[in-house]
């Protein structure tokens, strides 16, 4: 079988998933919903059907599309930062966008902000912060990824700082206790608004990336290659880690940090797509919306309370990526 | 050389006296001392009568002002601070020390605090083990609250032995059976079992915030008949959905957030289609120095005011009154009928919504 055969199969196939997946979290929670309950609360007004109506709508919907679109814009992010690093070990957080988000949505959490204004803060913050270790990275080495690499894990331990100073002036009672579980990751705020919001980032960005696919391809080859190829390496570059933050800014916005996502989707992807990100990133679209959107069932279905979308995420995200190396340990170890 | 040896003789002879006479004094300080059991039962041995006590469990406050030893409190837990009705009602509070939670031990002990009641056990031991007297004094009891509603009480008496701290300790724990058995008797005839979810309020952490099985809440809700959520929900912090499951009867909310938190319940779908919104059955509790249902001086009119909001055909206690006098007696200061209504009402003491 050709891989282009291969990889329509395994698209067609996880976006079937995808939508089955979709469909299921409409219907399964702690709230206890029939077959016969949820095709009358969709397609029928009937005032029987209110609570489930209400229960779907209100609480299901809004965290399953935040769920599929950050599962999207994770994985996707993720891969673009490993190709453009040319370093497979590469996540979103990377470039200090999550530390710096967290600590923006710590500081309005701080300040008593509304829900929205913590997303909005985190957002602005994640931002800023990529733009600080791009000018710092620059002050290094303005061409090097290890220059930009090495900015990252200064900024990131830099704003890992101000978090904890922010904890330690939070109110135990009241402040603390929500900027712990903001940072362990949760759909549970998620409002139809905030839907609609990280729907149009990722859109556009999915839509961008996807337009210009091939080129990334020739930034993955490095700056040489790129120049031999006619392709501007520094333009692209930063278009790609621009547009690569943005969807971890919108993620981090949305649903807090959350672990490993980023990581293993690129890696699953690859191993049957190969390194070509216009095969690479429609499967990332749909293999990163299912692990999230399954993520998010496991953290509200089982327990009366939810469990941090990390503690999932890291257990699976480990257990796969061991997986991973032992299926590609030839290629892993092969310098032994 | 005989007139030496008796010279020597008695000079032992007296030295032996002044040595056993010091060692009665020994035994009288030996004796200044108590050996008390924490909530969690560990024995400890601490100085009776201790005159400089850390509150950072925050339930030992409230009381140990209320049973007359506040000129004992170095300070409390920060927190309590925040309320802004505890300078009001107490406003010898201001030259307190504010705690944190995980206090430094250099400050309990550059403060010459003779003794610290801690809110969790870690927190006891890490001050055991840095030489600071510490009791653990906790708002949960195990497996439930039943055995622990007079346990500071006591344990204040044993601690303290003056008459008035057990006269009035004595008179609180009275109080509160009076309250507990008048309610149960008054409301005895009215239907019960109903579910209620009780919410709280102080933090801000939306509905699904709640007392499980080892709560104060739980003891009192349940002594009054009634089906309490939390007991049987396998985490204090219930997603929406979960307590859309649940569809309780009743909501209870409480803290500084209560009237936030009711026009959550009363606004933000799916609360609005449970029973207990659509049946307007959402009662608050008032906030004075505490929470009206942390255990404290005011636990009996948390019992008559609930009964007064749960089972209005039965129960027209007058609890506004009630409450002006027992803030009177136990902290000296004299409340106007308009700060009684605003502490009814959630506000703080010049009309404004605590949060």
């Amino acid at each position: 079988m050709s891989r282009t055969k291969k990889i329509v199969i395994f698209f067609g196939l996880s976006l079937f998933i995808l939508l089955t997946v979709f469909i299921t979290a409409l219907m399964v929670g702690r709230y206890s919903i029939s077959i016969k309950d949820f095709v009358g609360s969709i397609s029928t007004n009937d005032s029987i059907y209110d609570t489930q109506r209400s229960v779907i709508i209100n609480l299901r919907l809004p965290r399953t599309i935040i769920a599929g679109l950050t599962g999207i814009a994770l994985s996707v992010s993720g891969l673009l930062y490993q190709e453009t690093f040319q370093n497979k070990l590469v996540s979103p957080g990377l470039l200090g966008v999550s530390n710096g988000a967290s600590v923006g949505a710590a500081i309005a959490i701080l300040l008593g902000a509304t829900n929205s204004l913590i997303s909005f803060s985190a957002f602005v913050a994640g931002i800023i912060t990529v733009i600080l270790t791009v000018i710092i990275g620059r002050l290094f080495n303005k061409s090097s990824s290890i220059s930009l690499i090495l900015a990252g894990i200064v900024i990131g331990g830099f704003m890992s700082s101000i978090m904890s100073i922010i904890k330690y002036t939070a109110d135990p009672d009241t402040t603390l206790s929500s900027i712990t579980y903001w940072l362990m990751g949760s759909f549970a705020d998620s409002t139809l608004e905030k839907a609609f919001v990280i729907s149009i980032i990722v859109f556009i960005c999915i839509a961008i990336v996807l337009s210009i696919s091939w080129r990334i391809n020739i930034v993955a080859l490095g700056y040489e290659e790129a120049q031999t190829k006619g392709i501007n390496y520094r333009f692209y570059r930063y278009l790609i880690i621009s547009i690569a933050t943005l969807l971890t800014a919108a993620s981090v916005a949305c649903a807090g940090a959350i672990s490993w996502i980023g990581l293993i989707i690129p890696h699953i992807v690859r191993l049957i797509s190969g390194r070509n990100t216009s095969r690479s990133i429609p499967l990332c679209i749909t293999f990163g919306g299912v692990f999230m959107i399954v993520a998010d069932i496991l953290s509200r279905t089982f327990t009366g309370g939810e469990i941090p979308l990390s503690a999932i995420t890291g257990a699976f995200g480990s257990i796969i990526f061991v997986i991973l190396l032992v299926i590609k340990k030839r290629e892993v170890f092969s310098h032994d | 050389m005989k007139k030496k040896i008796n010279t020597i003789l008695i000079i032992l002879f007296a030295f032996l006296i002044v040595s056993c006479a010091n060692s009665g004094n020994n035994s009288s300080n030996y004796s200044s001392t108590i050996i008390v059991t924490d909530m969690i039962g560990e024995k400890l041995e601490i100085k009776k009568n201790p005159s400089k006590v850390a509150c950072v469990s925050r339930t030992t406050y409230d009381l140990l002002i209320a049973f007359g030893l506040g000129d004992k409190i170095d300070g409390a837990y920060k927190s309590i601070y925040n309320n802004v009705w505890v300078e009001t009602i107490y406003p010898k509070s201001v030259n307190e020390y504010q705690y944190n939670y995980e206090e430094g031990y250099e400050t309990f002990i550059s403060r010459n605090v003779d003794l610290v009641f801690a809110p969790e056990k870690y927190i006891a031991d890490g001050l055991k083990d840095h030489g600071i007297k510490a009791l653990n004094v906790s708002l949960y009891g195990n497996p439930t609250f039943d055995e622990y509603v007079y346990f500071f009480a006591d344990l204040v008496t044993q601690i303290w032995d003056y008459d008035y701290v057990k006269t009035k300790a004595n008179v609180w724990k009275n109080r509160v059976k009076e309250a507990i058995d008048t309610v149960i008797a008054d409301t005895k005839k009215e239907v019960k079992e109903k579910s209620l979810f009780y919410v709280r309020g102080d933090k801000n952490k939306g509905i699904g915030y709640t007392d499980q099985a080892k709560a104060f809440t739980e003891y009192a809700y349940r002594i009054m008949g009634f089906d309490f959520v939390g007991a049987r929900l396998d985490t204090n912090t219930p997603s929406s959905e979960e307590i859309v499951a649940e569809n309780p009867d009743i909501f209870v909310i409480g803290g500084i957030y209560q009237n936030v938190l009711i026009n959550t319940l009363e606004t933000t779908e799916p609360y609005t289609k449970l029973n207990a919104v659509k049946n307007h059955e959402i009662y608050t509790i008032p906030v004075g120095l505490t929470m009206f249902e942390q255990l404290s001086a005011m636990t009996p009119i948390f019992f008559y005011d609930q009964a007064n909001k749960l089972f209005p055909n039965s129960c027209s206690y007058d609890v506004k009154s009630m409450t002006k006098s027992t803030i009177k007696e136990y902290f000296g200061t004299e409340l106007s009928d308009q700060q009684i209504e605003y502490m009814f009402e959630g506000k703080d003491s010049k009309g404004k919504y605590l949060a």
